[in-house]
């Protein structure tokens, strides 16, 4: 029964809005105009928006994505169904960070609102998780889940006073249960899937890997960030980028991402430096769409185009609404 | 004719000491005013170099830390943000306390605890956060001394309004006054002194007659 999924996933991928149409919606006015121009397609709900605003036209993007998602979850079944319950973990572990965050200082509504938000794809007591306390009361509660390994990096976060580390943990966790997911999965869709899994987990880790050199992060708290799954690099090149005394020495080590790094390292802009990484996961997912378009593949590279269609749109609404240029920073 | 004195002043030989007495003390304090006058005006124009050295690129970088943030804020989505910053545990902690620079009551900003985003924050907003908190700090010193500024430069304006006014009024009116109350007093020797001649004229003249 996964044709099914792939062929709704081809439906589906016609409304991906086209790098024109991102084009057009970038050159809106104002907010109404930005809307208007939505109106048609997919983001319909946009129309029911009283007073336009850009944080509720992001949760209207977060909330179709992931409409999206359970569509495509339960349109599956078989090996893809299971990959994809693994895959779509990404939201909980988001919503468990958020969730993390806000018990360090105090709750916040929007790890509420996330969390209930995704609530039909997960088998987390969510109740239960928002009434602890504090970060120790939530990794308690969370060592009885599938997310108990989370503990030992407790001390960590106690040493640090961060909740990086148990952050990076939930990641860790979900990519190797999806992994272990996509491992059920044959032929040339495991190695094409992981792949695209690969990318994004090496811009993580390249990411982690210049902090050290960039902000000063501490190394040895860099090295248990990093998540132990290597495509291109080596888990030694990451290693010796965090142990470079500068960021050049660093960049030695990530050559392969050296183009995606370079604009947070000259001119600390992160944001052109997370579009370039975007634009690089946007190119494999495409190019993988074209080579595997009757594989299983071809879904989750449209659910990732999607993810980026809602970067892109939640980026629009907040430049549009503060008169900020795009150029450059759009994901096309 | 002799001039006419103001109410209370007395045309006598005690008074006109207490007078002089009295101008010597407000020219001394006409002095030591002057002099704090010259150094506040001198700490007025150090403070000015201070801030414009402060303020000076102060503006691009607000500007440029302000537009990153909100490219971070577009990239991330504000729940995101709100998300990532809600797990900075310290925030910035400050007192204002009162301290006196010549006598001058001026702000003084301790600041408690500061915030630190090391260890702490996701790729995006890491540097930008770091930046604000730096620029936040940078804004209280310049907040600090554009208050010690106001305040120099009110206390200026009144000690040399105090300054202007013993020299152009209270001093020469002392002068005057003292000037006065001595001619007075020689008008009232003089008379006296004339007077006595003419009792003695007149006693002379009777004696010669008997």
């Amino acid at each position: 029964m996964s044709e099914y999924s792939i062929v709704r996933c081809h439906g589906l991928a016609t409304h991906l809005l086209s790098g024109q149409v991102i084009d057009a919606l970038a050159s809106s006015k104002n907010l109404r105009e930005f809307t208007d121009m939505l109106a048609p397609t997919d983001y319909n709900k946009v129309r029911d928006v009283r007073e336009i605003d850009a944080s509720y036209l992001e949760a209207i993007f977060e909330e179709e994505l992931i409409a999206k998602y359970t569509y495509v979850l339960s349109t599956s079944s078989g090996v893809l169904r299971n990959f994809l319950t693994a895959y779509y973990r990404r939201f909980e572990v988001r919503a468990l960070s958020r969730l993390l965050r806000s018990k360090t200082s105090k709750p916040t509504e929007s790890a509420k609102k996330f969390l209930s938000s995704i609530a039909v794809a997960t088998d987390l007591k969510l109740d239960r998780l928002m009434e602890a306390k504090d970060v120790d009361e939530v990794v308690e509660k969370l060592s009885e889940t599938q997310y108990s390994s989370i503990k030992k990096n407790l001390q960590w976060y106690h040493e640090y006073d961060s909740t990086l580390p148990l952050e990076f943990q939930l990641k860790k966790i979900y990519y190797e249960t999806t992994f272990e997911a996509l491992k059920r999965i044959h032929g040339g869709d495991r190695t094409r899937i992981g792949r695209l899994l690969g990318i994004e987990i090496e811009i993580a880790n390249c990411f982690t890997a210049i902090a050290p050199t960039l902000y000063g992060y501490s190394k040895e708290m860099s090295k248990q960030l990093i998540i132990p799954h290597f495509l291109m690099l080596e888990a030694s090149d990451f290693e010796r980028a965090i142990e470079a005394d500068n960021i050049q020495n660093a960049l030695i080590h990530l050559k392969r991402y050296e183009e995606v790094l370079k604009p947070a390292a000259e001119n600390k802009d992160e944001c052109l430096a997370e579009t370039k990484a975007l634009a690089l996961v946007q190119n494999e997912a495409r190019k993988q769409m074209r080579e595997a378009n009757i594989g299983l593949t071809y879904v989750i590279c449209y659910l990732t185009l999607h993810e980026i269609e809602r970067r892109n749109l939640t980026l629009l609404a907040y430049a549009i609404q503060n008169n900020l240029q795009t150029e450059g920073y759009l994901v096309i | 004719m002799p001039t006419a004195l103001g109410a209370g002043v007395k045309p006598t030989k005690g008074y006109l000491l207490q007078l002089k007495a009295r101008l010597r003390l407000v020219e001394e304090g006409h002095r030591v005013l002057e002099l704090k006058r010259d150094e506040l005006a001198n700490q007025l124009r150090i403070n000015l170099e201070e801030l414009d050295a402060k303020r000076s690129n102060k503006l691009q970088r607000i500007e440029a830390a302000l537009r990153r943030l909100a490219l971070a804020y577009a990239s991330l989505g504000s729940n995101e943000i709100t998300s990532q910053l809600s797990s900075l545990e310290k925030t910035l902690h400050l007192k204002v306390l009162p301290k006196s620079v010549m006598g001058i009551i001026v702000p003084y900003i301790k600041i408690e605890q500061k915030t630190s985003v090391t260890n702490k924050l996701g790729p995006l907003i890491r540097s930008v956060a770091d930046e604000i908190i730096k620029l936040v700090e940078e804004l209280l010193d310049i907040a600090q001394l554009e208050s010690r500024i106001e305040r120099i430069a009110d206390d200026l304006e009144s000690t040399n309004r105090k300054v202007n006014a013993l020299e152009k009024i209270v001093i020469p009116e002392y002068r005057i006054l003292a000037k006065q109350i001595e001619d007075r007093l020689d008008q009232d020797m003089l008379e006296e002194f004339i007077r006595t001649r003419f009792v003695r004229s007149i006693i002379s003249g009777k004696k010669t007659n008997v």
